[in-house]
C-alpha cells in the first residue's frame, strides 16, 4: 500500500512510498502512515496525528472560472 | 549467468549469501507523477516521469541489511483534490543508513515525477537532485489545453539507462480535439489535434525504438496500450452523443529479465483522454496511467459535461543485478 513517510519532528511528509507500515521499518527519524484508497497526500504536506489527516500548507490558487461556449439547440 | 532481483515494495533487503559485489549494478526509478482532472472544460497538464539513477559495485556485502524506499506513483486528480494530482515518490537504496543517500558511494536516489500545478506540465524527476554514478531525468508531462473542451495531455516517460525520459504530448488546442500520446522511453508523444473530431496522438517510441501505441479514432475510440516502454496512444475526440475516448496505458518496461520470472524496466507515459464538447453526451475522455515503472499519468479531456479524474503515475522500482558466487553454491555440498 502507499504510505506517507513523515518526519517525526516536523510532521512534514518527505516521501510517499510503497510499503506495509505493519511490517516495514520506516526510515530513521520518520514514521510510516498508510494511505487509504483515494486519500490524497503529497510531499511537503503536513500530517496531524491527532486526526490522522494530511493538509496542504500551500494550496494551489483557485483558478478563475471559464465561461464555456454554449451551442445553439434547435428544437 | 547474472542474477537480477526486482523490488517493488518494502523498506529493507537482506543481501543474499551468493552476492558478489564486483560487477554488480543497482538501478532505481522514481515514481511517476499523477495527471490532472480537467476542470471548467479545459484539459490540464499531465504528470512527469520518474528519474533514473544507477550505481555499480558500491561495496555491499553478503548478509548485510540494505535500506530501500520504493516511490509510489502519484495519484490522479479528482474533484476532491482541487483537480490536481500528486507527485510520484522518490526511490532510493542505501547500504549505510535508513535514509536517502547523499553520496553515490552509499547508494542511489531517483526523484519522482511531479504532478501538474494546473494547465502547466508536470516536471519529470530531476537528475540533478538524484544520487548515482549515472543519472537521467524523467520526461515532463504534456501541457494542458489552451481552450475549452480540449483533449488531455500525455504523461512523460521515466528515465532509463538510455538517457532522459521523453515528454508526453501537449493537450489538443480546440473544442473536440483529440488526446495526446504519452512519452515513450525512446521518443516523445504526439500532441493532441489542432482541429476537432480527430484521431488521438500516437505514443512515443519504445525502449528498443519500436513504434508507440496508436491513438484512438474519432468518435470516442480508445488509444492503444504501449509496449516495451512506449507511450500510450491518446483518446479519440468526441462527437455527439459519444464521449471522448480513453487514452492508452503507458507501456511497461521490459529491458531487464528478472531471475524470478518476467521482465521489468522503464515505463512509458499514459495517453491523454479525448476532448469533449458542449453537446449532450460529449464528455471528456479519461486519461490513462503511466507504465511500470515510473511512467507519468495523463490528464483527462475537457468538456462542458462530466470531467473524468486524472490518471495515476506508475510506482518506482529497485532493480539489482549481480554475478552469483558459484563457490558459495558448491560449498553447500
Amino acid at each position: 500500500m502507499n504510505c506517507a513517510v513523515v518526519d517525526n519532528n516536523t510532521m512534514i511528509v518527505i516521501n510517499v512510498i510503497v510499503a506495509d507500515p505493519a511490517i516495514d521499518p520506516p526510515p530513521d527519524g520518520c514514521i510510516l502512515v498508510g494511505l487509504i484508497e483515494g486519500e490524497f497526500c503529497d510531499i511537503g504536506w503536513v500530517y496531524d496525528p491527532s486526526t490522522n489527516t494530511f493538509s496542504n500548507p500551500n494550496p494551489p490558487p483557485l483558478e478563475e472560472a471559464v465561461q464555456l461556449p454554449v451551442e445553439e439547440v434547435v428544437v | 549467468m547474472p542474477t537480477t532481483l526486482l523490488f517493488t515494495t518494502g523498506t529493507t533487503w537482506t543481501v543474499p549469501a551468493d552476492w558478489t559485489d564486483a560487477g554488480s549494478t543497482i538501478r532505481v526509478i522514481g515514481g511517476g507523477g499523477g495527471g490532472a482532472r480537467s476542470a471548467t472544460g479545459t484539459a490540464r497538464g499531465a504528470g512527469g516521469g520518474g528519474a533514473y539513477s544507477s550505481v555499480s559495485a558500491i561495496g555491499i556485502t553478503a548478509g548485510a541489511t540494505v535500506y530501500i524506499s520504493i516511490g509510489s506513483g502519484g495519484a490522479g486528480g479528482t474533484a476532491a483534490s482541487s483537480n490536481l494530482g500528486t507527485s510520484g515518490g522518490d526511490t532510493w537504496i542505501n547500504k549505510t543508513t535508513n535514509s536517502a543517500p547523499t553520496l553515490a558511494a552509499d547508494g542511489a536516489l531517483a526523484k519522482g515525477g511531479s504532478a501538474s500545478s494546473g494547465t502547466g506540465a508536470g516536471a519529470g524527476g530531476a537528475s540533478a537532485s538524484g544520487v548515482g554514478s549515472t543519472k537521467y531525468s524523467g520526461g515532463s508531462g504534456g501541457s494542458g489545453g489552451a481552450t475549452s473542451n480540449s483533449g488531455g495531455a500525455g504523461g512523460g516517460s521515466s528515465g532509463s539507462d538510455l538517457g532522459n525520459g521523453f515528454a508526453g504530448g501537449n493537450a489538443g488546442t480546440v473544442n473536440r480535439s483529440s488526446g495526446a500520446g504519452g512519452g515513450g522511453t525512446g521518443g516523445a508523444g504526439v500532441a493532441g489535434s489542432t482541429t476537432g473530431q480527430q484521431t488521438g496522438g500516437a505514443g512515443g517510441l519504445s525502449y528498443s525504438g519500436g513504434a508507440g501505441a496508436t491513438g484512438g479514432t474519432s468518435p470516442g475510440g480508445t488509444g492503444s496500450t504501449g509496449t516495451n516502454g512506449a507511450g500510450g496512444g491518446g483518446g479519440g475526440s468526441c462527437t455527439t452523443p459519444t464521449a471522448g475516448g480513453t487514452g492508452g496505458i503507458g507501456g511497461a518496461g521490459t529491458e531487464y529479465t528478472v531471475t524470478a520470472g518476467g521482465t521489468a524496466g522503464s515505463g512509458g507515459g499514459g495517453g491523454g483522454g479525448g476532448g469533449g464538447g458542449n453537446g449532450a453526451g460529449e464528455n471528456g475522455g479519461s486519461g490513462s496511467s503511466g507504465g511500470l515503472y515510473g511512467g507519468g499519468g495523463a490528464s483527462s479531456g475537457g468538456s462542458a459535461g462530466t470531467n473524468p479524474n486524472g490518471a495515476a503515475g506508475a510506482q518506482g522500482v529497485v532493480i539489482v543485478t549481480y554475478n552469483p558466487n558459484t563457490s558459495y553454491f558448491f560449498a553447500l555440498f
